[in-house]
């Protein structure tokens, strides 16, 4: 893959330094994950597959619950229930189109999601949730088609394109897309864009995110690979 | 783009690897055996790993993703399991053997069991036996073997002990470890090691019991040399 054999350089170090993680923190969870990008952290714990308790549709497949719990009183997000529960389904579909469902007939994960610290916009809390949600599924060793990365990226009155912005830099923008790549072609699997911008921009955008996500595949890679030597 | 993974490499979900050093994969004569994790791909006709882990080749033509297993999930027909009965209906039993649903249990397969005499099985004993899973049923188990013969399955006795493992330490005890015969050596014991990360052993003491658990979870935690681990067997057996 690109981000084995792409050079050093010093954004790269600036990249790894704004990411940290640890791997089942949760000990009673079948595999649960704390996942930090620049001011935001996360925790998301998953349990199953277990036995289906609704009397739910889900005889021939897998079925996801995503709970997503919110910081009470994060000015930032302007977080409501309704949007919540919007970002609960976008992850939901993120797990559908990963997880190989087939193999669990009549059973159900449930996953809940934490958002512990949120200085940033909404950009980086919204890849934090999906990059926590990832490995969260590869700790628990889930089949999955293949893993995903989620970069944020923002536009700055002065700057241009950001991706993976500082704190600082994000507050004053308005306008910024968030990308989830999968790992086996770097296609865009999901993403969420707000603000004003035309189609040039998100292509731009898009261009910067790709090397983004192959530098958190490869964090992926040590962190999952420091565990299991 | 694609860069095969080789073998002993690390994988993620979704990674190409790199076994196609044969003629062709469908050729009957060199058939490759696939474990958990890994996936051939028609369309592309490449292998796909959908688990995390190093590959490994233990025997020639046969592949596994060697990951980090927290749950049963990845239990298969043929695993012997040890498991605890929940629920005793008419003619069966329901068993937990911490897979997604309950596993069933007929009561005509133990050794010896007619319609006229059932085994003595209630709620709460502990269940040694072999898995049967197949697609859409309900997970299986039975307590017998081809020849009807009980073959170390069956009920476990009331004074052992039981503690949950993680899945990957006990399929090490089962392989290839001579861990649990240089005990052997030492004292005499009964173990029973599900591959659902089960494990059952009884001695004849309670403190020989203790010993020998704390040697097993000690043998998972840090990977000690064998002489390291009887020392602290040894420790254990006196303190």
């Amino acid at each position: 893959m690109a981000e084995t054999l792409s050079p050093m350089n010093e954004d790269e170090q600036s990249i790894f330094s704004s990411l940290h993680c640890t791997l089942s923190p949760i000990s009673k969870a079948t595999g649960s994950a704390t996942f930090t990008l620049n001011d935001s952290l996360c925790t998301c714990l998953l349990n199953g597959p277990s036995e289906l308790r609704q009397q739910q549709d889900a005889t021939n497949r897998l079925q996801v619950d995503v709970t997503f719990q919110a910081r009470p009183g994060t000015s930032h997000t302007n977080s409501t229930a309704t949007k919540d529960k919007l970002i609960e389904q976008w992850l939901e579909t993120l797990v559908h189109s990963t997880v190989l469902a087939e193999k669990y007939p009549r059973s159900q994960i449930n996953i809940v999601m934490y958002e512990e610290q949120n200085l940033s916009g909404e950009a980086t809390i919204l890849a934090c949730l999906c990059n926590t949600l990832c490995l969260t599924m590869l700790d628990a060793n889930l089949p999955m088609k293949y893993a995903f990365a989620a970069v944020p990226i923002v536009q700055h009155p002065t700057k241009g394109l950001l991706s993976l912005p500082k704190t600082k830099d994000e507050l004053i923008c308005t306008t910024y897309f968030v990308f989830v790549f999968e790992i086996t072609s770097n296609e865009i699997l999901a993403m969420h864009a707000s603000g004003e911008f035309d189609m040039k921009l998100m292509e731009q955008a898009i261009s910067i995110a790709k090397p983004a996500a192959g530098q958190i595949f490869q964090f992926y890679r040590q962190e999952l690979e420091k565990r299991l030597s | 783009m694609d860069i095969e993974r080789q073998i002993d490499e690390f994988v993620l979900p979704g990674d190409t690897v790199a076994l196609s050093t044969l003629p062709s994969p469908l050729d009957s004569s060199s058939s490759i055996v696939l474990g958990p994790g890994l996936h051939y791909d028609k369309d592309t006709s490449a292998f796909i790993s959908h688990a995390c882990g190093h590959i490994r080749e233990p025997t020639s033509l046969t592949y596994y993703v060697d990951g980090h297993r927290p749950c049963a999930s990845s239990l298969s027909t043929g695993d012997l399991v040890v498991g605890i009965v929940v629920r005793r209906q008419l003619e069966s039993l329901l068993v937990d053997i911490g897979y997604n649903e309950l596993a069933s249990l007929s009561l005509y397969d133990f050794e010896g069991s007619t319609k006229r005499t059932k085994p003595n099985v209630d709620r709460g004993d502990v269940i040694y036996g072999r898995l049967k899973i197949d697609g859409e049923c309900q997970p299986q188990i039975v307590c017998v073997n081809e020849d009807g013969k009980a073959d170390g399955m069956g009920v476990l006795n009331d004074d052992g002990y039981l503690f949950d493992l993680s899945v990957d330490i006990a399929n090490d005890l089962i392989g290839q470890d001579t861990l649990l015969k240089d005990l052997g050596n030492e004292i005499p014991y009964e173990i029973a090691i599900g591959a659902n990360g089960r494990i059952w052993i009884k001695a004849k003491t309670t403190r020989q019991m203790i010993a020998l658990r704390n040697i097993i979870l000690e043998r998972a935690k840090n990977k000690l040399d064998i002489n390291q681990l009887k020392e602290v067997f040894a420790q254990s057996l006196v303190s």
